[in-house]
């Protein structure tokens, strides 16, 4: 009695005030459960830190566990136990007098500091152990090591202690699940799913048993949820079990005995398994529950690399396969052991290889199996075969390339059924080898199948080393069909064979279409002269349909007589044949095929014409470059102008000096085409001629192509000004119409010198060339430096000008945004009166976006005032309120007091459909958003968002702004998106996610929840109320107390919780909603919301 | 090499839209599938010249017969046939040429069955099931001399030509990383079991692939999309070989594999779809050229060749570059010039009339899809697979090695 009450008192020190107590009553019976022995003798005296730090959720059950470990090493004398809330202990030096640290429960704690951190982890990795006890998961937020060290990050809850649930003994024979006698067993408790979990790290002990019904329908996020686990770290261990929520669970004779023998494989004194267990991940592959089994399929997967995993799985799959009927797992629990499977499967499976249902089954494994037993296996199993059966087993044979299986095979050729004959043809083509190129020789299947044959023979021959000759003779000879002799000619001409050549040569004269088009087709393979010269002798007697494929070949092989087909090849009415001419005029290379492909694609239209130039384009040979040149200053304009687009695409080394002569030609054809090649690839030293031109040019095309070419060039070179030198300086003492090409030019290069320039001839005495400087600094530079020109000349302007110059303005200032964003809203807000038409203040908005300070949230809003322009408005504000993406950047959201205030404005705005004075708005990152109406007396509020829970929160609110108050409402019917979906009344401190609140709401599950959040950021604390829609809530706040009722009538009302809680004077008061599925809206149906004095 | 470059200059026919050729002059041809994706094929092929659409098969006769009525209100004749079994359709001698449409399993046997018939195919991508049955669908097409077109049409886009010539001619510089991102897989339903539609041979549908439950989900490409038995990965393979395909043409390995193959997986939970949500794979060249794979979440759509000099992003419909100036490069007749096809279908109808190779054959698909695979196989198996590409087998991993393969269900045989 004594020691307990002592022991009481210690635990209650040292765990902390906060955690509650055990009773006498949990004490005494944690005493009658708990062992006297322990599984194993300690090595040498034990001491165990228990951890009960708990900065989160109030788990009432931490003092309970402490005192539950406290007796196990008390009564057992396996280990001495010594308590600490204290972060400061996890140190070197701390945690020195140590063999095991248990993390008891507390959690939400964060180990911030590298020393702890390194500490921790050598302290393990150092050779002793680690224990986490439920919520211990939840620990080390940000801390990937701290996460690994329990083996998994807590998620959910999705099974309440309002039922048993299944606990399922993966390891009926493991030292830690002595206790549970070989045997599965229900328990009430809090069952945790996980993130993080590596399942092909850990052994797994114990897990939910998803397989059963009601259990695997509770909705859960994750598709395996283990319960205990252990797996080695460093050369130390973890012990890891999810249970211990309710109290009594520290009571539970056989859950203690799994607790001590997991602390003393921690210790390092319970020698136990470890490793994980493919064997027992093989089984689950059989689990009803079929996201279960799917995942246990994937992590067998991941356990492949070890020999002796691959064994156990292999068992364990073969003993569920022994297990009849399998129906539809066959299929997976073949896929599974076709991976892992060893000589050890044929017993099981070799039988299979007979019977229908099975037998493909029984294929996959033994197939990629692939041992000397497993071919033997599905020999044996062929040479007893019939059908379909056997077509199988000979394929698989075939993809093994077992050629001792050919014998077997050679009967199945005379099988009364084709699709046996085919598939045996085809595996014996597959199988290669001199016995079965014998065997498909001597083969004589029906007629309908002796493109099978013909076809296993040209494989067969394919692999052949030495005699494959014969084969291909054999199907090239006469008699044949004449697609069997061109597969035949294919393989001698593959072997080169000299018989090829004559063959060729002889199917091209064969007057018979199938055979001279096979060999046309192959004439770039076939060497030497002689088969040329007979192509070319028979070339006139063949089909177009032939002549095509050869005339292409010989245009590859740069035959001598090609070029002389080719070009009478280019007249032909046929398509293909002129296509083949073009190619190989252009493979060529001689000069003599310049004209005619020129000619030929001036007489072209478009995709002829395109390959022609190509052709022109890549035609490579002595001689071309300069014939190329020369043909381009001669004829007519239109095929001159094309070759100079050829000479430019050429890039030929007198190409600039040529292009340039021709860019003065006095025909405008050839001097734009001259012009444009110039654009392309002339240089820096190419501008003053060009510039010559373009001031010389009279007709409107060439000036244009002048321009054109100016532009061009200015772009690709780097430094800009100096380029443009040559066009300022022809600026002085040209004609008008030449300084507005000028200027046009100026415009769209941009730069100091260009503004500059522009600027001055907006005064210009000609009106042509004012009118060009107007256009090219309003609708053509991008520069921002012209920004001040146009609004002087905007603001002195009247009429059109007016107009012109301050659309330019407006169009020049969102370019100077990015890099004086506070300059260019100054400069907008100043010039209000050229701003005055919706259709400049739109373009204005449209500038505003790109200036991500809070000034121009300001103006914008100011501008909500203005009816025509309020769309635009509001959109600007919302597009400034956010991040955004625009022209491949990154825009950062506005934030600031001026940005809250201008979206308050927007709000109100926004609102304004709602009875006054109640405002809504959505909580945290929501997405779609919500939304609330009101209609005979009664709401209807739809809201998305992750849940009212944890640090942060993702809902919507229905609020006013109020001090001391009482808010009621009736929860008619709450759509049950989640079991997490809530819905009830709320009073915040602020609209941020992770802002204090306290709530009383009814939720997707049979019970509602009060739930408060104490400060900015916290941990949610939540307590389970009998309350379910339809359902009154009701909230009153009375300075820092808040107490929390419910009602079936409004009438009768229940007092349920009563909280303290710091919340500022005036407060958000009203109804909050969350889907718990952030991108699902759950709707809620609400009346009687009422917000009255206290 | 040579062969390709020349190919450049391949015309295309030069009749004007409206006139047909005669008779005589057209390509007969035939479609093996006729569901989603031989719909967007149609088009295609009823607008040329030179062809005639005679043939079209499917397992489900509503869609055959629909598809076989809609070719003949367009030629305002009767002679487009329909047939349940494609071995029919393949056998009748007046065929050309095929488009293969089907699920991913079927076409490994559906090309090697055309190319012993002597038809020149179009096929859908992605290229095979496995690695293994890939290597036979090259040595099928190679044997019978065929014409084989890949259906990743994005070759034939000149945006793609255009990013991948500047990469390959060194305006990039050295390529250090290649980005590659593709939508995402999907969760799925369970599928709902139910009896197999009156007439659709299932059997058929099915053909190669383990014998299932039937339920209306599974044979829908809402779902078959994204099942294993059907396809390599999902989208790893379905959506994933455009891109993947690409960075093989910009980096110029399109005949050859990585070194080393790693990555992880989101698998959806349960139900019919059983291949990766969202996937992070990175895979490696003996050159030390990364290229990471990944689904759209996680990376822009599209391809991303980054350079020590400069970067390129390339998708359908839009590219970018930084500088910007890239491009405005001119690539010179003397560089580096890839094959220039105007358009996917009219490139392989060329190349049926010339005999010359297409922009998007064989081998080339095979290797593409093999980089696929290989990424299904590494994020499954949850280790670094090291791959042998000349030998095409996995060095040291029984089990990766294993996965290269499967049985066909008989009597269906390579």
């Amino acid at each position: 009695m004594k020691t307990r009450t002592m022991l009481l008192l210690v635990v209650a020190c040292t765990v902390g005030l906060q955690a509650a107590q055990p009773t006498a009553d949990e004490a005494s019976r944690i005493e009658a459960a708990a062992p006297t022995v322990a599984p194993a003798k300690p090595k040498a005296p034990r001491r165990v830190l228990v951890f009960s730090r708990n900065e989160g959720f109030d788990h009432t059950a931490i003092g309970v566990g402490a005192l539950a470990i406290d007796t196990l090493g008390r009564r057992t004398g396996a280990f001495a136990v010594v308590h600490s809330t204290d972060l400061g202990v996890l140190t070197a030096e701390g945690l020195k007098p140590y063999d095991a640290i248990v993390f008891n429960n507390g959690y939400a704690f964060k180990l911030e500091d590298p020393k702890a951190r390194a500490a921790l982890l050598a302290f393990v990795r150092s050779g002793k152990g680690v224990v986490g006890i439920h919520a211990a998961s939840a620990n080390f937020e940000g801390w990937a090591e701290g996460t690994e060290l329990m083996g998994a990050k807590f998620h959910s809850h999705p099974w309440t202690p309002t039922a048993e649930w299944p606990v399922r003994n993966e390891q009926p024979g493991h030292p830690l699940n002595a206790a549970f006698g070989g045997q599965s067993f229900r328990l009430r408790d809090e069952i945790y799913t996980f993130t993080e979990f590596h399942r092909e790290r850990a052994r797994v002990l114990l897990s939910l048993d998803l397989s059963d019904t009601a259990t695997g329908a509770v909705a859960h996020p994750h598709p395996y949820v283990p319960i205990s686990w252990v797996y080695p770290l460093g050369r130390g261990r973890v012990f890891f079990c999810s249970l211990g929520h309710q109290h009594e669970v520290f009571w539970n004779a056989a859950y203690l005995k799994h607790l001590l023998a997991g602390i003393q494989y921690a210790l390092g004194d319970l020698p136990a398994p470890d490793a994980p267990d493919a064997g027992a991940v093989a089984r689950l592959v059989s689990s009803a529950n079929a996201a279960e089994q799917r995942d246990s399929m994937e992590t067998l997967d991941r356990l492949t690399a070890v020999p002796a995993q691959r064994l156990a799985a292999e068992k364990a799959l073969l003993a569920d396969i022994a297990t009849a009927p399998l129906g539809d797992r066959l299929a997976d629990l073949a896929e599974s052991l076709s991976k892992v499977a060893s000589n050890a499967s044929l017993a099981t499976l070799t039988p299979w290889l007979l019977e229908a249902e099975h037998a493909h089954a029984a294929r996959r494994v033994l197939q990629r199996l692939g041992t000397a037993e497993a071919t033997a296996a599905l020999r044996a199993a062929l040479a007893k075969a019939k059908g379909a059966l056997a077509a199988g087993l000979a394929s698989s044979l075939a993809d093994l390339g077992d050629a001792s299986a050919v014998p077997l095979i050679k009967p199945l050729l005379a099988d009364a059924d084709p699709a046996v004959v085919s598939a045996a043809l085809l595996a014996l083509g597959r199988l290669r080898g001199p016995v079965a190129a014998e065997a498909l020789l001597a083969a004589r299947p029906p007629a309908a199948l002796a493109t099978v044959h013909d076809d296993a023979l040209a494989n067969c021959a394919s692999g052949l080393a030495a005699g494959a000759e014969a084969l291909y003779d054999a199907l090239a000879a006469e008699g044949k069909p004449a697609r069997t002799r061109v597969l035949g000619l294919a393989g001698l001409v593959g072997l080169r064979s000299t018989r090829a050549v004559r063959l060729a040569a002889d199917f091209l004269e064969s007057g018979d279409e199938v055979l001279s088009s096979g060999a046309a087709r192959m004439l770039d393979r076939i060497p030497g002269e002689p088969v040329v010269a007979r192509a070319v002798a028979a070339y006139a007697k063949l089909p177009t349909s032939v002549q095509a494929p050869l005339l292409a070949n010989l245009g590859r092989r740069r035959a001598a007589d090609a070029v002389k087909l080719a070009l009478a090849a280019l007249g032909s009415d046929q398509p293909a044949l002129r296509q083949a001419a073009v190619g190989a005029l252009g493979a060529s290379g001689q000069v003599a095929a310049i004209l005619p492909l020129a000619q030929f694609a001036a007489r072209s239209e478009r995709e002829e014409r395109l390959w022609a130039l190509n052709a022109l384009a890549g035609l490579r040979g002595a001689g071309v470059d300069a014939a190329m040149a020369k043909a381009a200053g001669e004829g007519e304009p239109a095929t001159r102008a094309m070759l100079l687009g050829v000479v430019t695409a050429r890039r030929q080394p007198d190409a600039t000096a040529l292009l340039l002569r021709a860019a003065a030609d006095p025909e405008p054809t050839v001097a734009v085409e001259a012009l444009r090649g110039l654009g392309r690839i002339g240089g820096a030293g190419d501008m003053a001629p060009l510039v010559k031109l373009l001031v010389a040019a009279r007709e409107e095309r060439v000036s244009g192509a002048a321009g054109d070419a100016v532009v061009a060039l200015a772009r690709r070179q780097t430094d800009r000004d100096a380029t443009l030198k040559p066009v300022l300086a022809a600026l002085a003492g040209a004609s008008a119409e030449a300084r507005a090409a000028l200027l046009a030019v100026l415009a769209e290069c941009g730069g100091k010198a260009a503004v500059a320039a522009l600027n001055n001839a907006l005064t210009d005495p000609d009106a042509a060339v004012r009118a060009a400087a107007l256009a090219g600094l309003a609708d053509t530079i991008d520069d921002p430096a012209a920004a001040p020109a146009l609004l002087v000349l905007a603001k002195a302007s009247e009429g059109a000008t007016r107009v012109t110059a301050t659309r330019g303005w407006l169009r020049v200032l969102a370019l100077a945004a990015a890099a004086d964003a506070e300059g260019v809203v100054r400069s907008l807000a100043q010039s209000e009166a050229l701003l005055a038409r919706a259709e400049e203040r739109r373009q204005a908005l449209g500038v505003l976006r790109w200036c991500r300070v809070p000034s121009a949230m300001t103006l914008a809003a100011k501008w909500l005032d203005q009816p025509d322009t309020l769309g635009e408005a509001v959109a600007t504000l919302r597009h400034l309120a956010a991040p955004q993406r625009g022209e491949g950047r990154a825009l950062a959201a506005v934030t600031g007091p001026e940005a809250v205030a201008a979206l308050d404005r927007l709000g109100a705005m926004k609102d304004a459909h709602l009875p006054k004075p109640w405002r809504c708005d959505d909580l945290g990152d929501v997405t779609p958003a919500g939304s609330a109406a009101f209609a005979d007396g009664k709401w209807t509020l739809k809201a998305a968002g992750a849940d009212f829970y944890g640090p942060r929160d993702g809902g919507f609110m229905l609020w006013q702004r109020r001090g001391d108050c009482t808010v009621v409402a009736k929860v008619n019917s709450l759509v049950k998106t989640d079991i997490w979906t809530k819905a009830g009344v709320m009073v915040r401190a602020s609209l941020t996610a992770g802002s204090p609140y306290v709530a009383v709401m009814v939720s997707g599950n049979p019970q509602g929840v009060i739930q408060s959040r104490p400060v900015e950021d916290a941990e949610t604390a939540y307590e389970y109320i009998p309350a379910t829609p339809p359902s009154w809530v009701r909230l009153q706040r009375l300075g820092n107390r808040f107490v929390c009722a419910i009602s079936a009538d409004g009438k009768t009302w229940q007092t349920v919780g009563d909280r303290q809680l710091q919340l500022p004077a005036e407060a958000y008061v009203g109804f909050a909603l969350s889907s718990h599925n952030n991108g699902t809206l759950t709707t809620a149906g609400v009346e009687g919301l009422e917000i009255t004095a206290p | 090499m040579e062969r390709r470059a020349f190919l450049g200059a391949m015309a295309v026919a030069g009749m004007a839209r409206g006139l047909r050729a005669a008779p005589s002059e057209r390509l007969n041809v035939g479609f093996l599938g006729t569901g989603n994706i031989a719909g967007s094929h149609l088009g295609p092929m009823l607008g040329q010249p030179d062809t005639q659409v005679v043939a079209v098969c499917d397992p489900r006769p509503e869609r055959r017969r629909a598809f076989a009525a809609n070719v003949n209100q367009h030629y305002g004749t009767k002679d487009c046939r329909e047939y349940a079994d494609f071995r029919e359709l393949l056998a009748r001698p007046d065929i050309d040429c095929v488009l293969i449409c089907t699920p991913d399993n079927w076409h490994a046997l559906m090309t090697i069955a055309a190319a012993r018939a002597g038809k020149h195919m179009y096929s859908e991508k992605p290229f095979a099931l496995t690695i293994h049955e890939g290597r036979a669908m090259v040595q099928a097409v190679e044997r019978h001399g065929v014409v084989f077109q890949h259906g990743t049409q994005q070759r034939s886009d000149p945006r793609f030509r255009q990013a991948c010539e500047l990469a390959r001619n060194g305006r990039l510089g050295r390529i250090h990383t290649v980005r590659v991102a593709v939508a995402g897989g999907r969760q799925g339903s369970m599928g709902t079991l139910g009896p197999v539609p009156d007439g659709f041979d299932y059997d058929m549908w099915l053909g190669p692939a383990p014998v299932r439950p039937y339920s209306p989900e599974r044979v829908d490409t809402s779902h078959w999309y994204f099942i294993s038995d059907y396809s390599a990965g999902g989208y790893l393979s379905g959506w994933g070989i455009h891109h993947v395909d690409i960075a093989q043409w910009g980096l110029g390995t399109e005949l050859t594999g990585p070194v080393k193959v790693a990555g992880t997986a989101v698998m959806p939970q349960g139900g019919l779809c059983d291949t990766p949500i969202t996937w992070r794979v990175e895979y490696e060249f003996a050159t030390g050229t990364k290229v990471i794979f990944t689904d759209a979440g996680q990376q822009r759509e599209g391809c991303t060749f980054e350079g020590d000099k400069g970067s390129v992003w390339v998708t359908r419909g839009a590219i970018s570059a930084d500088p910007p100036s890239l491009l405005r490069e001119v690539i010179g007749p003397d560089e580096t010039q890839l094959y220039r096809s105007a358009e996917h279908h009219r490139n392989w109808l060329d190349c049926i009339k010339t005999g010359a190779t297409t922009v998007a054959p064989a081998e080339v698909g095979h290797r593409s899809q093999t980089i696929c695979s290989l990424s299904d196989i590494a994020v499954r198996l949850g280790r670094t697979i090291r791959w042998d590409a000349k030998a095409e087998r996995v060095i040291d991993d029984e089990t990766a090695n294993r996965m290269l393969t499967r049985a066909l269900r008989a009597p269906w045989t390579l």
